[in-house]
């Protein structure tokens, strides 16, 4: 038994290409079970009821299958689901494998993934009633080359989220597509060990969106038209509290002034329309390289969360954010939303490239920032900035202008390593360049 | 029964060995069996008559799942037991088996029999853990079919208070089982659990609390005084407190999903009969990942409110990605959401907090704002 539990593991890694008989490995118990007969793909056939043979197919699945989803566009009425471990659900191509859900009457998202080591990819996803594809509380899930589009382009009655793992580990998402999304295209909800590289989203309120999450790489992403590019933001009352180690590298986050079209009340209602890059409470997030421009409003935009909380745990200001080595095109000429009327209030137009709220606790306004809180600005010459110095605002009765020196913040401190993915260290893909 | 189990043993056989028991094989091979009589649950399947060793009980607050009638049983191997637990669902062993049957009758005014069969789900503990299975019936009602798919089955009954309704009734997928029956990740049942069940049943032998009987039957060991019991408190109860009501039916409707180890857990929403943080209760809670179910309102809960209550638009709702609970149910259950309008009026100048029950209770706590934080 030893000898075959062992040939079993090495067996893992060529699981997915195995054809004919194959050693199915049972996940997480290092057993290995020998199968007679053949495991090969599930092909579904297309034509009528394609979404009750898909879903049939998918409870069926055993663990390490692979699901084949023919060419072609199929309307589904009911959301999917999916709950075996290590199955791949592979399409013929984001555009030629269609699941439409415009006739969705039943389920709160097209495909809900609820099983570990799962992998889908080429195909395309279009206008769920809720989010396109949720991954909740698994590992190791990897989203490559798929695309969740809400094709009428903005509007609030889209789906929330395109492309969602929350509460889980272990994920990468790359070379897909996610377009329309009511609040963000790729929203990683309290999650650690992430990559996202090589995708598009266009056309969401936020473009991608960190939430609570620790260890979250974005990196070579095209992030334009949306109403925000990125959003890194640490929210209270949540089961996880924080999260710290978001970078930010490589990016183009270009012409991001779609009106902000969310349901009212959501966190991302107040992302303005404009905004390349916004960290609210943000920990230890580093903006390395990116190409941030013709952001009407602003191109980073750095403040602590600011409403009330009753969270006893959770801290509003943002820690050790560093921004290096991006290019700025033109940007802040013409702010809107609610930032955007502080901004042109307190800075004037065009906004400054980079804007830090200088929101501190006290004793940080009197005493300076610790050296793990601080703000670390290397940027080029030409650059602006401004310190909109919120805490002297509120505390002194007479007009307080904002600080455009950059001088004092410059410096720099150490990169948190890149994140390493169990699904690449497997395929030998090379992690996001850290220097 | 008892009688009669103590007579068959002196026999040398147990009652569980007469024609008619339930097939614990069949319940326990690795294929599920194709139809329901396979298993022997039934001596009748038409009229659900149980076989022996197959218990019938009732919850004090059930699921609403679109005015369907439900009939409940629970099946144990000879010789085992459950476990007692006083909050959550009891520890069952290898071999259990919930059924659950789901049907119309004609009019709802004029019998609580469950009328037109639709579903029967079965819980199945196996070795490895639990398993999840439906099967539909035929129109026929001779049997009822396994369904991996699930279907919609068109469904017209007369409600309790004489209006005709029609409803698609939804038999779930396999998959979909466990979106709400999830502990932790982990299949798991929701209903048997001791303020669930903490009340009388008329068996045959007379009126009996159903944990007493349980235990006397020797399917529940590890019962304390029922003193030491939660107390059951069913939503329709008008002697108890609109609150104790209220909160009974948030933590059978809702609860399943909305605690910390079920599947809503990442929205801080938390509804379980025992919470008592009003925060996590929604009172004046901002939504995490409603996106358009929030309805353009600001707050899970605003006391005297339920009109600005995001929950209250949720439950009211019937479209997808806007309705709570998002599976289960096609039609809104208004008597529930008068219910919970009522009590969210009644919210204002309150405090809310948990009912655990010795009844205790708990203040809202007040925010701060970074602006006030001195470090």
């Amino acid at each position: 038994m030893p000898a075959v539990a062992k040939a079993g593991v090495q067996m893992r890694a060529k699981l997915w290409r195995a054809r004919g008989q194959i050693i199915l490995v049972v996940m997480g118990l290092g057993l290995a079970q020998v199968t007679s007969g053949v495991t090969s793909a599930i092909r579904p056939q297309p034509g009528r009821d394609f979404g009750t043979r898909l879903q049939e197919a998918m409870i069926l699945a055993v663990p390490g299958q692979v699901i084949e989803l023919p060419e072609g566009r199929f309307e589904l009425s009911d959301g999917l689901s999916l709950d075996v471990d290590g199955v791949i659900l592979r399409g013929a191509g984001m555009h030629k494998t269609v699941l439409s859900f415009q006739g969705q009457r039943r389920g709160s998202e097209g495909l809900l993934i609820m099983s570990d080591q799962v992998t889908v990819e080429d195909f395309g996803i279009e206008d769920t009633r809720g989010d396109g594809i949720v991954a909740r509380s698994v590992k190791e899930v990897t989203f490559r080359r798929v695309r969740t589009e809400w094709t009428g382009g903005p509007n609030v009655a889209n789906g929330s989220y395109g492309i969602y793992p929350v509460q889980s580990r272990d994920i990468l998402i790359e070379d897909s597509v996610v377009v329309g999304a009511s609040d963000a295209g790729i929203y990683i909800g309290q999650s650690e060990n992430v990559v996202i590289r090589g995708c598009h989203t266009e056309y969401n309120v936020a473009g991608i969106e960190i939430e609570n999450s620790e260890r979250v790489d974005v990196h070579q992403n095209s992030v334009a038209h949306n109403t925000g590019g990125i959003a890194v933001f640490i929210l209270p009352n949540l089961p996880r509290k924080t999260g710290k180690q978001i970078q930010i590298l490589d990016n183009k986050i270009w012409e991001n002034n779609t009106p902000n079209f969310s349901p009212p009340g959501n966190a991302v209602a107040s992302l303005a329309p404009g905004t390349g890059i916004h960290i609210i409470a943000g920990k230890v997030v580093s903006i390395l390289r990116n190409k941030i421009g013709q952001n009407n409003t602003v191109n980073i935009a750095v403040m602590a969360y600011t409403a009330e909380f009753e969270d006893k745990e959770y801290n509003p200001f943002p820690h050790s954010i560093l921004i290096a080595g991006n290019t700025h095109g033109e940007s802040g000429h013409y702010p809107a939303g609610e930032l955007g009327r502080l901004l042109r209030r307190r800075t004037g137009v065009p906004v400054p490239d980079i804007i830090w709220d200088g929101v501190v606790p006290l004793r940080e306004w009197i005493f300076g920032a610790e050296v793990e809180e601080r703000l670390y600005l290397n940027e080029g010459m030409d650059t602006s900035f401004a310190n909109l110095r919120t805490m002297s605002e509120r505390l002194f009765p007479w007009p307080v202008a904002v600080d455009r020196q950059m001088a004092e913040y410059r410096g720099t401190r150490p990169l948190p390593p890149s994140v390493r993915l169990p699904q690449d260290v497997r395929t030998g893909k090379s992690a996001a360049r850290k220097e | 029964m008892r009688v009669v189990e103590v007579l068959l043993v002196l026999l040398g056989s147990s009652p569980w060995a007469l024609a008619g028991e339930v097939d614990l094989d069949a319940l326990m091979a690795a294929e599920p069996a194709k139809r329901l009589s396979e298993y022997r649950l039934f001596e009748e399947l038409r009229t659900q008559q149980p076989s022996v060793g197959l218990l019938p009980y009732t919850v004090a607050t059930e699921l609403f799942s679109d005015y369907a009638i439900k009939k409940r049983y629970v099946y144990l191997p000879f010789g085992t037991a459950a476990s007692y637990h006083e909050t959550e669902v009891f520890k069952f062993p290898v071999g259990t088996v919930l059924v659950k049957s789901f049907g119309y009758p004609r009019d709802l005014r004029e019998t609580e029999e469950i009328g037109r069969l639709i579903e029967t789900r079965l819980l199945v503990r196996l070795p490895g853990g639990w398993r999840a299975l439906t099967y539909i019936w035929n129109s026929e009602q001779t049997d009822a079919f396994w369904s991996l798919a699930g279907a919609l089955v068109d469904v017209a009954f007369t409600d309790s208070s004489g209006v005709r309704r029609e409803a698609t009734y939804v038999v779930p997928n396999q998959n979909q089982c466990k979106s709400c029956h999830s502990f932790n990740q982990t299949l798991a049942p929701i209903g048997p659990k001791a303020r669930n069940l903490n009340r009388e049943y008329s068996y045959s032998s007379g009126n009996e609390n159903q944990l007493e009987y349980w235990k006397a039957s020797g399917y529940l060991k590890g019962l304390p005084e029922l003193t030491e019991v939660p107390p059951s408190v069913s939503w329709k109860d008008a002697e108890a407190s609109l609150e104790s009501r209220a909160r009974s039916y948030l933590d059978v409707n809702c609860a399943h999903c909305h605690r910390e180890e079920g599947a809503a857990s990442h929205t801080g929403l938390l509804l379980t009969y025992g919470e008592e943080k009003s925060l996590s209760l929604g009172v004046r809670k901002r939504p995490v990942a409603a996106g358009r179910g929030s309805g353009e309102l600001k707050f899970d809960i605003v006391p005297g409110k339920p009109e600005e209550s995001i929950l209250v638009y949720r439950m009211k709702s019937t479209k997808p990605a806007v309705m709570m609970p998002e599976l289960g149910r096609s039609l809104v259950h208004e008597e529930g959401v008068s219910l919970i309008e009522e009590w969210i009026s009644e919210l204002e100048n309150r405090s809310v907090g948990g009912l655990s029950f010795n009844g205790r209770s708990t203040r809202t706590t007040n925010g701060i704002s970074p602006f006030e934080m001195l470090w």
